[in-house]
């Protein structure tokens, strides 16, 4: 972020070569705050995967300066925006834009997650459901294993096994 | 020296073509001499590979230019001590460290293999052996690091300098381990799908080289982070970059496939799931490589980028296809015995784990490609970058933490709603104590990082309880010294305990990214010497800067003094080197770094007077304790990792009545 310089006392002997350095104006804190988050929306066009808040090429400051100006101008965080992906495309944005084809990229995501939860939602109820002698033919299916819940476990197998592995175990 | 590597390479092709035919004609026809015979061809291959790296390694140490991978990538200025990382700088070096990876792993796999694998062992020889030869395939025909020049330069074109870093060392040779490490558990679940008999045989092994991968790819992850926080210079170390993505994918995965195999070590369950993830890991590995060698994206890791993307891209191609298809054929014979007691128990934990860590990895997946499909469709390009990643996972990377607090406490089979309320309850009241005692402090009021102190601090506390608790009630009953007592505990079931304190390190690491993303301060400023500025509490004075020249190189150090409220912290050296032939200039932070937060300074450019300079002053808070996470991340694979004496063939323990360790399977 590129946070005010307070040039504290060197501001009056800067050499020359500095003076042009306008970008280093501070803004007031509200734009400011408004500036940062432009900044972390809006990706470097020449650095690989940067946005213009992270990268100090120059670029990107070039970027920062003219949104600076943009600011102090009254215009809106959209606008600014719309003028950035009118010069440069909507590559320039760091996420998809939330319209048009793009908008895929937000709702596939959730869309998944549901899929995902339901298909564990009904693997735990199915697995609840089965019963015994369903468990004793998929054993007979060329599984081969002792099969565990063919019969009733005696009690004190059970707590054997929960004995070690659970914090049961401190309370008994 | 070409010769004799373009040699051993062509060798450890044919040894390779060899161990696979004999290892499946062996298999099949039960044939002990040949089965034989391909693991020691396995191991002959590994020894060979040895001395194409060596005879590599010798060409860059001799300034053989005539080699042209050589001249590619070093000069007679790089200091020699980068010979290591010159080596993988390129794509044919890289490739001839990922064989050379691939085939150490599969020798030492089967070496260490437990005569319990039996029958298996051979058609997981031959599984590792083809994948092998693919990547030696690639390395003689496309990609030979020994090919030459007809005329050699007097000099090399040099390395890049934003690999002449440490973490270099390790990060880019752990990724890569990991990743081709990935083919050992997926090797023996193949052969076991091949063999068509599915038992529990190639769960331990898988479990502990599943383990291996995911603790090479995590240690991996968190050095490159630390690469790009010292060396890129904007203070983050994590950008959700294409090739980050690639790596962080696979071990999502795996980190899924190392909880998911436990249920089935220790009930016998989700068979068939867990040979489903361990394909999925694979393939998200072979996707990771695709990315990394020649993929389709622009990447900060472009270096080695070549025309060999259709190679491995269809390399991914095959994997998926003939795993999964391998998968469905076999699918009948994979329905697990037993069942499910209570939506309340360990084991639906885990399914919870799986979903979540998956998700993530699909989003990751979705994020990376999505760049690709819009493309197709539409014709424009946009970026899905930062921003999108942290909304979408952010979300559920805190419900995975939040149950990675609750999930411990569940016991396997079932639980009550009273029981889990009890242990809860303690965990909960702490937790709600210092978050708020954190906000009120630290002003935190932010909803997000109030809900991830809070997340964070319930998993950690609730690691905390249990082994408190386990302690006590040990050296209660066996009279023990608590320290004993704990070691103890901690030995009698090491996958879990080794597990918590991998959980610990989790715990860190939000911390360290909750701290860092939303409390971070950022400053530009120019300064001459003399000058200060301010940057939170601190100021920090520009007190010199010196110039040395090398062969190569200019390089810059910046020194300031910071003080903070006028009490003198030290001075920190801000660094700079100017490349000539790469036209670029590689930054090296100063960082002051504390538990609390990183005062972290880049020298970014210095004017042509020679005394006023560009500087990037950020705090970062609690980014120590990110880097604090690897050692633990560390010691909690080891713990649970170290081999425990030989009754570790207990699985399901209803399986075998009569040897049901009271300590618990190990």
């Amino acid at each position: 972020m590129v946070a005010a310089l307070l040039m504290l006392t060197a501001l009056s002997v800067m050499p020359a070569a500095l003076a042009n350095a306008q970008a280093y104006d501070e803004l007031p804190p509200d734009l400011e705050e408004r500036a940062q988050r432009i900044y972390s929306g809006v990706m470097c066009p020449q650095c690989a995967g940067q946005t213009i808040d992270e990268s100090n090429a120059p670029i990107a400051e070039a970027m920062r300066t003219a949104i600076k100006a943009q600011l102090r101008n009254g215009a809106p965080d959209d606008a600014i925006m719309d003028s950035l992906v009118q010069s440069y495309g909507e590559g320039i944005l760091a996420s998809p834009p939330t319209r048009g084809f793009s908008l895929l990229a937000w709702l596939v995501p959730p869309l998944a997650l549901l899929l995902g939860a339901a298909a564990v939602f009904f693997t735990i109820r199915n697995m609840r459901g089965r019963s015994v002698t369903e468990r004793a033919v998929a054993g007979d299916a060329g599984v081969v294993v002792a099969a565990p819940g063919g019969a009733p476990l005696p009690f004190d197998l059970v707590d054997r096994e929960l004995g070690e592995d659970t914090h049961t175990a401190e309370e008994r | 020296m070409a010769n004799l590597g373009t040699a051993t390479i062509l060798i450890a092709l044919l040894l390779t073509a060899y161990s696979v035919l004999t290892s499946f004609v062996g298999a099949k026809r039960a044939d002990a001499p040949a089965i034989v015979s391909a693991q020691r061809a396995n191991y002959l291959t590994t020894l060979t590979l040895a001395v194409s790296m060596g005879a590599l390694v010798y060409a860059f140490l001799e300034n053989d230019f005539s080699i042209r991978y050589v001249a590619e990538n070093s000069n007679l200025a790089m200091p020699r001590i980068y010979t290591w990382v010159a080596f993988y700088a390129g794509n044919a070096g890289s490739l001839l460290y990922v064989a050379f990876a691939l085939s150490g792993m599969a020798a030492l796999s089967m070496a260490l293999a437990p005569r319990r694998l039996g029958a298996l062992r051979p058609y997981a020889n031959g599984v590792l052996m083809l994948i092998l030869l693919f990547f030696l395939a690639v390395l003689f025909f496309l990609a030979n690091p020994f090919a030459t020049l007809e005329r050699a330069p007097a000099d090399g074109q040099g390395i890049n300098p934003l690999l002449t870093h440490p973490g270099m060392f390790a990060h880019p040779p752990l990724i890569m381990t990991g990743l081709v490490a990935i083919a050992v558990p997926f090797s023996l679940a193949v052969a076991a799908l091949l063999r068509g008999r599915i038992d529990d045989d190639w769960v331990d092994a898988g479990r502990v080289w599943g383990l291996a991968a995911w603790v090479l790819l995590a240690i991996g992850l968190l050095l490159g982070s630390w690469w790009a926080y010292t060396i890129l210079g904007w203070g983050g170390y994590w950008a959700w970059d294409p090739v980050e993505n690639a790596a962080f994918m696979p071990w999502l995965a795996l980190t899924a496939f190392i909880h998911s195999i436990m249920v089935q070590k220790r009930r016998g369950m989700f068979r068939m799931w867990n040979i489903a993830l361990i394909n999925i890991s694979f393939t998200l590995g072979a996707f990771g490589i695709f990315i990394n060698r020649g993929g389709p994206v622009p990447s900060v890791h472009s270096f080695g980028a070549s025309t060999l993307g259709w190679v491995f891209l269809t390399f991914l191609g095959v994997v998926t296809v003939a795993s999964f298809a391998l998968f469905f054929y076999r699918m009948a014979v994979l329905r697990s015995p037993s069942s499910l007691e209570s939506a309340l128990s360990r084991e639906a934990a885990f399914l919870v784990n799986n979903l979540l860590l998956l998700g993530i990895a699909f989003v990751t997946l979705w994020g990376v490609v999505f760049p690709l499909i819009s493309e197709l469709a539409t014709g424009r390009t946009i970026t899905v970058g930062e921003p999108f990643f942290n909304s979408v996972n952010g979300p559920l990377m805190l419900a995975l933490i939040l149950l990675m607090g609750i999930g411990p406490l569940l016991p396997w089979r079932t639980a009550t709603w009273q029981s889990v309320r009890r242990a809860l309850f303690v965990p909960g009241v702490i937790t709600l104590v210092i978050t708020a005692a954190a906000a009120l402090l630290f002003r935190v009021t932010v909803p997000v990082v109030v809900l991830g102190i809070a997340v964070s601090t319930f998993a950690g506390i609730s690691i905390l309880q249990e082994w408190v608790r386990g302690t006590l009630a040990r050296s209660r009953s066996t009279g023990a010294l608590w320290p004993v007592a704990f070691g103890r505990l901690v030995a009698s079931n090491r996958p879990r305990y080794g597990g918590y304190v991998v959980h610990l390190a989790v715990v860190m690491l939000a911390f360290g990214i909750v701290g860092s993303s939303f409390y971070d301060q950022e400053r530009d400023v120019f300064m001459s010497v003399g000058d200060q500025a301010t940057i939170g509490e601190y100021t920090v004075e520009f007190m010199d800067v010196s110039a040395e020249t090398f062969a190569d190189r200019t390089e810059r150090t910046a020194v300031l003094n910071v003080t903070r409220g006028g009490e003198s912290l030290g001075t920190l050296n801000a660094w700079q080197g100017v490349y000539p032939s790469f036209s670029m200039i590689s930054t090296r932070a100063g960082i002051r770094s504390t538990p609390q937060e990183d005062l972290y300074v880049i020298f970014s450019e210095l004017q042509p007077d020679g005394r006023t300079a560009a500087f990037r002053l950020l705090v970062n808070p609690m980014v120590w304790w990110m880097w604090l996470a690897g050692p633990f991340v560390i010691l909690g694979t080891v713990v649970a990792l170290w081999p425990a004496r030989q009754r570790a063939a207990v699985y399901a323990i209803p399986q075998v009545p009569g040897a049901a360790p009271s300590g618990g399977a190990p």
